[in-house]
């Protein structure tokens, strides 16, 4: 594909978008593979294509959204990016250095990057040590990277941020299991303000919450990105969570981006029928919205062993004759709307 | 609070056996106290090996001195041994184990492995051995039991490691650029700390029946200190004759033992996450 | 046609748990019926007392669990009357449940074929040969391909699809006229969860069996259901038909739950306006408000509302509404 349409497709630095800033965070070609063993006597390894050559950037106070199905990688590209997964092959850009391999980095840069970079997990019952006072769960990061380095000054913080994530500061003596679902995830995103981060990745972080809870914290996270000028990559399964909050979005589907746009060109018009599909599956709380839906047939198929070519087309209702032979390159379609289908030329 | 209050009141064998527990560390504290004679300085061999009475609640033994004071002496060496002894394996078994689960690979491996050879070897052949290379005395007995059951704790910790380093705030905790022995030592360890507990209440029990069996087999504690299982060895031949020789020291490894398993048990139902759940 | 026939009628049900924290009432004085050929979607969040209401109607309330009272009548026969027996005969025969995790629920070491032929050994009284035929039939009519192969399949050998499908093959298989479906389709992938709402819409209008949908989604009420109930710590808090309860909500947190939640496009179409949110957190039900359990968080709170319990007022056919100032709280 890409000899055929050379001034079509995306260059494999991925510049997405902004060619001319640079951008805070720029992630080429990421694979992460798994080794796995099957076998019962024979051991044999086969490998689990968990992330299979993602590409994508990050502006600075841009969030963006990355969507999908179970197993298909999206979870892992987060880890990857923030180094809490090995990639196994591919660059990780951030503020210009390669932190592609971690571990190489000195112990001081290393430090330096994990406090730029931060994490909100899904599940706000695991994210949080149940030995740990709140207060302890947010000085701690302090004292280990050295801000705020007089007791008092932490005490204030602590008490900001509590504040600031919608709890109060005389609640900093209790423990994790004292807290609802909703309130633990406040604390969740209390610790990853701590350190004053650039980034943050939010891996599901309202999907775990009741209804009521969700709109709070959908709406702390938004408030908190412009004040404190945080870039935002976000995992979720829910595309419309992702609309509401993301500038641009990444649709992937086996380990790939299928699609990636800004969120309106995505809803106004999905190019790809993986996207297509995905969005006519949500259930619409409007009763007179039933709709003919795209119902796809068949299951995800296992990332151990992806389909041939293109890794959607046993599902895809409108698939052609190369499908199955050879995989689609991201192809731009103008405005940041960039495809991977053949249909879509 | 009050739900402490009501969860320890169900458990009749944590009660108890912390009860044990207690009296015995009271006694061995204050035996100078509570013993009617020396231990050993008072031996008279006018009274020999008399049978319990008003005088003497235990009897006296052959060399003529107070059962009831030997025995009332003898839980400072059972303590002791059971206390540090243990203290030494927990350390071997939670450093090793902490690390091998942690960081996995090839010390993971190697550290199973050598725990697996310890598990296989009958733990009183191995600390026979040990003995046998360090000569007998009472430090020595505390380097040898605390050599041989450390696997225990060891192969505990490891898998509880391998439960606990995938939680999302051990991952949180990486990602804020927390060391490893931080990690480590202060973010798994405590979540894990209960069944290490429970091991360690429980191996105490193993380290005070090992003292009292190389003590009887005159390895351990040296005479005239009096050890329990000293005691023992040097009453086989009176065991018809004057039973009271036997019984008595015998009866007290025996609650001893009783109480640090009902400990080991109670803490295990105290601590055990799942039975907390369901109340 | 004939008038609906009533299936299923609860009558003032009350469950509570008795821990050492106290008294959670679940369930409190929560009455409803399912008629013959309905969908009826329960819809709530977590503690709402749903899932709760579900397994009493099976009577699978375990200690410290109990129900306290109330009637569950089945076909104007009390539930709470049979003996052990009797009720295991009703439950998977005329009464059937599916659960939201599928792995669970089924024996991993049996193949499904054993389990779905069970059923009709068990309840239907057929022979081995017949049930497996059953069997196979049953899975052809969830959709699931080639299923002379499947049916050797172990659960584990399933997607997670595939396994809720096994579920409704196997809750389906002695026509049941309940199906009590508990978040069936929330462990689910969306794109998997529209094959099994799919499917789940065909098998009830080519059985006609009456289903309980029961799940924190109001997407998949407003696609599936016909009668909606709302559920707040523990009680009813609104009933109604699913048009007018879309679009007519008339209790406030009903109302609060619709404008909290995220729509698909609407950010596209209107641009991005901060989510309406309901303050505060769920109630424990432990310790639940005096008055009205969602006055603490109610954006149209009055101060009498916390005097007195309220009472569920009954509005005939549009539905019935816990709360005494549904029609002026607009205003």
């Amino acid at each position: 594909m890409k000899k055929k349409y050379p001034h079509d497709v995306v260059s494999s630095s991925g510049n997405i978008g902004s060619a001319a800033e640079n951008p805070m965070l720029s992630v080429e070609d990421l694979k992460v593979y798994f080794p796995v063993e099957t076998g019962f006597l024979s051991r044999r390894r086969e490998y689990v294509y968990a992330v299979d050559g993602v590409s994508f950037d990050l502006k600075k106070g841009e969030t963006l959204g990355i969507v999908g199905e179970s197993g298909c990688g999206k979870t892992t590209t987060g880890m990857a990016v923030l180094n809490l997964e090995q990639p196994t092959s591919g660059r990780v850009v951030f503020k210009g250095q390669d932190i592609t391999d971690f571990r190489k980095l000195s112990t001081e840069t290393q430090l330096q990057l994990r406090k730029e970079m931060q994490v909100i997990f899904q599940d706000p019952y695991s994210s949080l040590n149940p030995r740990t006072s709140l207060d302890k769960i947010l000085e701690e990061p302090m004292k280990v990277h050295g801000l705020y380095p007089s007791p008092g000054e932490r005490r204030d913080r602590v008490a900001y941020l509590l504040e600031r994530v919608g709890l109060t500061p005389s609640q900093g003596k209790r423990y994790p299991h004292s807290f609802s679902g909703g309130q633990r995830q406040r604390i969740g995103i209390a610790r990853s303000l701590a350190l004053n981060p650039s980034m943050i990745v939010g891996d599901e972080p309202v999907s775990a919450l009741d209804v009521s809870i969700q709109a709070q914290i959908i709406n702390l996270l938004i408030d908190l990105q412009s004040e404190f000028d945080l870039s935002y990559v976000l995992i979720a399964h829910d595309l419309a969570v992702v609309e509401h909050i993301s500038d641009r979005i990444a649709v992937m589907y086996l380990g790939r981006i299928v699609e990636t746009a800004p969120y309106d060109r995505l809803f106004v018009n999905p190019l790809h029928p993986y996207t297509q599909a995905l969005m006519s599956a949500i259930p619409v709380p409007d009763p007179k919205a039933r709709k003919n839906r795209i119902v796809l047939t068949g299951d995800v198929p296992s990332p151990r062993h992806p389909p041939s070519g293109c890794a959607f087309h046993p599902r895809c209702p409108e698939r052609l004759a190369e499908c199955s032979e050879s995989a689609p390159g991201l192809l731009h379609k103008g405005q940041a709307h960039h495809v991977a289908c053949h249909l879509v030329r | 609070m009050d739900n402490w209050v009501k969860k320890i009141r169900k458990r009749t064998n944590l009660v108890a056996g912390t009860i044990v527990f207690l009296i015995i560390v009271f006694v061995a504290v204050f035996a100078p106290y509570l013993a009617p004679t020396h231990p050993w300085d008072d031996a008279d061999l006018m009274i020999s090996e008399l049978p319990p009475s008003g005088e003497y609640l235990f009897g006296t033994d052959s060399k003529g001195r107070d059962i009831l004071s030997r025995v009332i002496y003898g839980s400072r060496i059972s303590l002791s041994v059971g206390v540090i002894s243990q203290l030494i394996n927990s350390v071997i078994g939670i450093v090793f184990g902490l690390t091998a689960g942690y960081f996995g690979r090839l010390w993971d491996d190697i550290v199973v492995a050598v725990a697996n050879i310890m598990l296989s070897i009958p733990s009183l052949i191995f600390a026979l051995a040990v003995m046998a290379l360090l000569g007998p005395g009472l430090i020595n007995v505390f380097i040898a039991l605390g050599l041989t059951n450390w696997a225990y704790t060891c192969r505990i910790t490891r898998s509880q490691v391998l439960g606990t380093k995938n939680q999302n705030y051990v991952k949180a905790a990486k990602a804020m650029g927390f060391g490893r022995c931080r990690v480590m030592f202060l973010h798994i360890l405590p979540n894990i700390f209960g069944p290490i507990l429970v091991m360690a209440s429980l191996g105490m029990a193993d380290a005070i029946l090992m003292e009292a069996s190389l003590s009887f087999l005159g390895l351990g504690t040296q005479p005239p200190v009096p050890s329990w299982g000293g005691m023992l060895a040097g009453a086989r031949e009176q065991l018809f004759t004057a039973p009271w020789l036997s019984i008595f020291p015998g009866l007290a490894i025996f609650i001893t033992v009783l109480g640090l398993n009902l400990l080991g048990d109670g803490l295990r139902d105290l601590l055990d996450p799942h039975m907390s759940e369901t109340k | 046609m004939q008038p609906a026939k009533t299936v299923l009628n609860i009558d003032s049900l009350f469950t509570e748990f008795n821990t050492i924290d106290g008294t959670a009432r679940a369930v409190n004085d929560v009455t409803f019926d399912v008629k013959r050929g309905e969908i009826l979607g329960i819809v709530g969040e977590s503690g709402s007392g749903k899932s709760v209401t579900a397994l009493s109607i099976m009577r699978l309330i375990r200690p410290p669990g109990s129900i306290r009272r109330g009637r569950i009548e089945f076909f104007g026969r009390d539930l709470m009357g049979l003996s052990g027996d009797e009720m295991k005969d009703v439950r998977g025969n005329r009464i059937s449940m599916i659960f939201q995790e599928p792995m669970t629920s089924l024996h991993p070491l049996f193949t499904i074929g054993l389990q779905i032929s069970e059923m009709y050994i068990k309840h239907m009284g057929l022979s081995k040969k017949e049930a497996w035929e059953h069997a196979i039939e049953m899975l052809e009519k969830v959709q699931i391909p080639s299923p002379e192969k499947r049916v050797k399949d172990y659960p584990h050998q399933m997607s997670g699809g595939m396994r809720q499908r096994v579920m409704i093959a196997m809750a389906l298989s002695c026509n049941p006229e309940l199906l009590i479906a508990d978040e069936p389709t929330t462990a689910l992938d969306v794109t998997i969860q529209a094959q099994v709402i799919d499917l789940m819409w065909q098998l009830e209008k080519e059985y006609s069996t009456a289903i309980m949908m029961i799940t924190h989604d109001l997407g998949v009420i407003a696609e599936i259901a016909q009668r909606v109930i709302v559920m707040y710590a523990g009680e009813i808090v609104e009933e109604a038909e699913v048009n007018q309860l879309f679009e007519q909500p008339k209790h406030p947190y009903t109302r609060a739950l619709l404008e909290a939640i995220p729509k698909l496009g609407r950010r596209t179409r209107m641009g991005r306006k901060p989510l309406q949110e309901i303050k505060g957190i769920v109630p424990g039900l432990y310790n639940l408000p005096a008055g009205c359990n969602f006055y603490p968080r109610c954006p149209e709170a009055r101060p009498d509302c916390r005097l007195s319990d309220i009472s569920l007022i009954d509005l005939g056919i549009r539905g019935r509404v816990r709360c005494p100032y549904y029609q002026g709280a607009k205003a």
